[in-house]
Formats: C-alpha cells, sequence, structure tokens
C-alpha cells in the first residue's frame, strides 16, 4: 500500500511539473506573439498631426549647444526626425545605438533631433552617459504637446519643406526604419504624380 | 504553533533559489542594475554603485541564512523587509507617474521583458506575507523520502509558477501598451 502511495505521489508530482511547463510555455507564446502582432509599421497615436501638415514652427535651445529649428523650410535640405525619448525609457535607450546607425547611413538627407522634457540634469547625464553630445538635444514640454507625445519612444519625421511626412511609435529596428520608409513612399508618389501631370501637359 | 517541514522546506528552498538568483544576476550585471536603481531615481547618484552591490550582497547573505535552521527566522524577516521594500519602491515610482521604468527583475539576457507595474508590486505584497510565514518555527518531524520529493518538486513547481506569473504580468502590460 505505502510503495502504491509512493509511486502515484510521485507520478502526480511529474504531472505537475510538465502543466506547469505548458503553463509557462504557453505564458511566453502569448507573450512573443504580442511581440510579433504589435503593429509592424510605427504605430500612430498622435491625434493633433496629421502626415501631410505642416510641422509647428519651434526654435529650441539645445542641451548640446545651439539652438534647434523645427518647421518649416529647412535651410540645409534634410528631413528632420524628431525622436521623443526620456532617461527612465528602457526601450529608448535600447533603441539609441540603431538610431545613431541610421543617422550616420542616412546622414545626406537626415538629421535626429532628440526631444524630451523634465530635470535638465539627468538629460545631461543622460546625454553623457550614451554619448548624445553630437545631436541636438531639446527640453521642451511645448513640443512634446504640440505632437501630444503620450508614449515613449515616438518618432516624427519632418520632410524639407517643413511637413511632417510620417510619426508613430517605435518601438525596435522595424518600427523605425518603416518611419523612414513611409517618408520615402510620400516622395515618390510625390515625384510620380508629378510625371503624370507632366505627361498629361 | 509549527509550520509542517513540506510548507516549511519547500517555502524556504523556494525562497532561497529567488534570492541566490537575484544576488547572482545583480552581481554578475552589476552595471545594468546600477542603470536601474538610477532608474527608480530614490537614492543619490553618489551611493548607486555602493547601493547595488550592498543589495546583492544582502540578497546573497538571505539565500544563505533561510537555507540554515538556525537562521532560517532571522532570514525570513529580511526577506519580507527586502521583498516589501521593493514593492514600496515600485509603488513609489508609480506614485511619481513613472511609466516605462524597468524593473530590474532580470537584467541580463532576456531582460527587461517587465517594467514596474501594479501586478509587480501585488506580486511582492503575496511574496512578502509567503516570506513572514517562516517565522512560524518548523516542526522537527524527520522527513521520509515521500516529503524529500513533495518538497523537491514543491520548489520546482513554485518556480516555475513565479516565472508564469511574471511572464503573464509582463504580457499583460504589452497589452496594454498595444491597446
Amino acid at each position: 500500500m505505502e510503495t502504491t502511495l509512493i509511486f502515484s505521489n510521485i507520478l502526480s508530482w511529474i504531472i505537475i511539473v510538465v502543466l506547469a511547463v505548458m503553463v509557462y510555455a504557453l505564458s511566453r507564446q502569448i507573450g512573443v506573439l504580442h511581440e510579433r502582432i504589435k503593429p509592424v509599421g510605427a504605430l500612430s497615436l498622435g491625434r493633433s498631426i496629421q502626415v501631410g501638415e505642416e510641422a509647428p514652427l519651434f526654435q529650441v535651445p539645445s542641451l548640446t549647444g545651439g539652438r534647434v529649428r523645427l518647421g518649416g523650410q529647412s535651410p540645409s535640405g534634410t528631413a528632420t526626425l524628431i525622436f521623443f525619448t526620456s532617461p527612465t525609457c528602457p526601450v529608448c535607450k535600447s533603441l539609441l545605438p540603431v538610431l545613431k546607425h541610421i543617422v550616420e547611413t542616412e546622414r545626406d538627407w537626415l538629421r535626429v533631433v532628440f526631444a524630451s522634457d523634465g530635470v535638465e540634469g539627468e538629460h545631461q547625464q543622460f546625454i553623457i552617459d550614451n554619448s548624445l553630445q553630437d545631436y541636438p538635444y531639446l527640453l521642451s514640454t511645448e513640443v512634446g504637446m504640440a505632437y501630444q507625445i503620450s508614449k515613449l519612444p515616438y518618432g516624427v519625421l519632418i520632410n524639407k519643406q517643413g511637413s511632417v511626412s510620417a510619426h508613430g511609435l517605435v518601438n525596435n529596428r522595424e518600427h523605425l526604419e518603416s518611419l523612414l520608409e513611409l517618408h520615402f513612399q510620400e516622395r515618390n508618389s510625390k515625384a510620380g504624380s508629378s510625371v503624370q501631370e507632366a505627361g498629361y501637359a | 504553533m509549527t509550520l509542517d517541514p513540506i510548507f516549511g522546506q519547500t517555502i524556504s528552498f523556494g525562497l532561497s533559489m529567488l534570492f541566490m538568483l537575484a544576488a547572482l544576476d545583480k552581481l554578475q550585471h552589476h552595471e545594468a542594475f546600477v542603470g536601474v536603481l538610477k532608474n527608480y531615481a530614490l537614492l543619490p547618484t553618489q551611493v548607486l554603485r555602493f547601493s547595488a552591490f550592498a543589495i546583492a550582497l544582502a540578497e546573497g547573505f538571505i539565500a544563505f541564512g533561510l537555507m540554515l535552521d538556525a537562521s532560517r527566522e532571522t532570514a525570513a524577516l529580511f526577506a519580507a523587509s527586502v521583498l516589501g521594500v521593493y514593492a514600496l519602491a515600485m509603488a513609489l515610482t508609480l506614485k511619481r507617474g513613472l511609466q516605462h521604468v524597468d524593473c530590474g527583475c532580470t537584467l541580463g539576457e532576456g531582460g527587461g521583458i517587465n517594467v514596474v507595474s501594479k501586478g509587480l508590486i501585488y506580486r511582492n505584497i503575496a511574496m512578502t506575507l509567503i516570506a513572514l510565514s517562516l517565522i512560524v518555527p518548523i516542526s522537527q518531524r524527520a522527513l521520509t523520502i515521500t516529503d524529500i520529493v513533495a518538497i523537491a518538486f514543491g520548489v520546482l513547481v513554485l518556480g516555475l509558477c513565479y516565472a508564469t506569473i511574471n511572464q503573464l504580468i509582463a504580457n499583460h502590460h504589452r497589452y496594454q501598451d498595444m491597446t
């Protein structure tokens, strides 16, 4: 009798462990699924800005020196990616190397501006820790309000004419690239339509 | 009142493993843990490095203390205080409106899945109560083979449940982020 109890006890434990492993595996799969079904492109949340609209004009001092101009016709002929970030956002930090790399390879047409709000000291430390001294970094609640940023990291791409060509929540490299792709699509469609117009003329 | 060894030993071994893994993780990824403490913004920056080291060391001592009969009750009190302090730190962080602070639950590869959230605070409160249950002395009856099997499997299953709870809290947060 005792032997039966011992073995049935061990069997029960094995079954419980197998079930527990299965429940854990299922929860992991749900987590992975959540990651995968995140919108493939950058998820647009901002309600106040629409693609194609004129970007609001700002002249704000940069923490890394000088002043940053946002919106309006770009004097250097480059598009501007405003990357809304925060020292307390782990996803933002993980995206910084990717962002730097993209800006490095696309520097002939793109510049990046970091934007945030809060206590200056924390941001100065964030700039030093992540070597962002070479990039404009602005601290302005107004800019965040203008684009109604509610979640981070958020990207807004302004083309060289000064209108918003793409914007959205950027959680990974794919989101960031999709922002730039949207910009290219918009540029190509404009080029396409002008060719068409010329053809009709 | 005494606690049957099956319950007492399962809880103390389970907690001990948890604290041991946490301590090793914090020592191994010291820099990352300093970053996490900094994000919580509760300690002055001058003491961050020292605190990161001290917390890891304290967790290590608690892990050892829980395994030994002589120090179990004291270690359980410390474990409950540490878990309670973590819950308090997370609650303060949420209260200040910081939404995306990495909880620091896992630091190395695969870390950062959990950010500070209400779910983690409730989890810690539950863990604090479990740790406090060890203040009740464990009865000294002789352990049979069935007891040892039950304790070993019990620790394993509790560990899996803990990992599942963490994953579910992370999933919930991600889901909320999406909607």
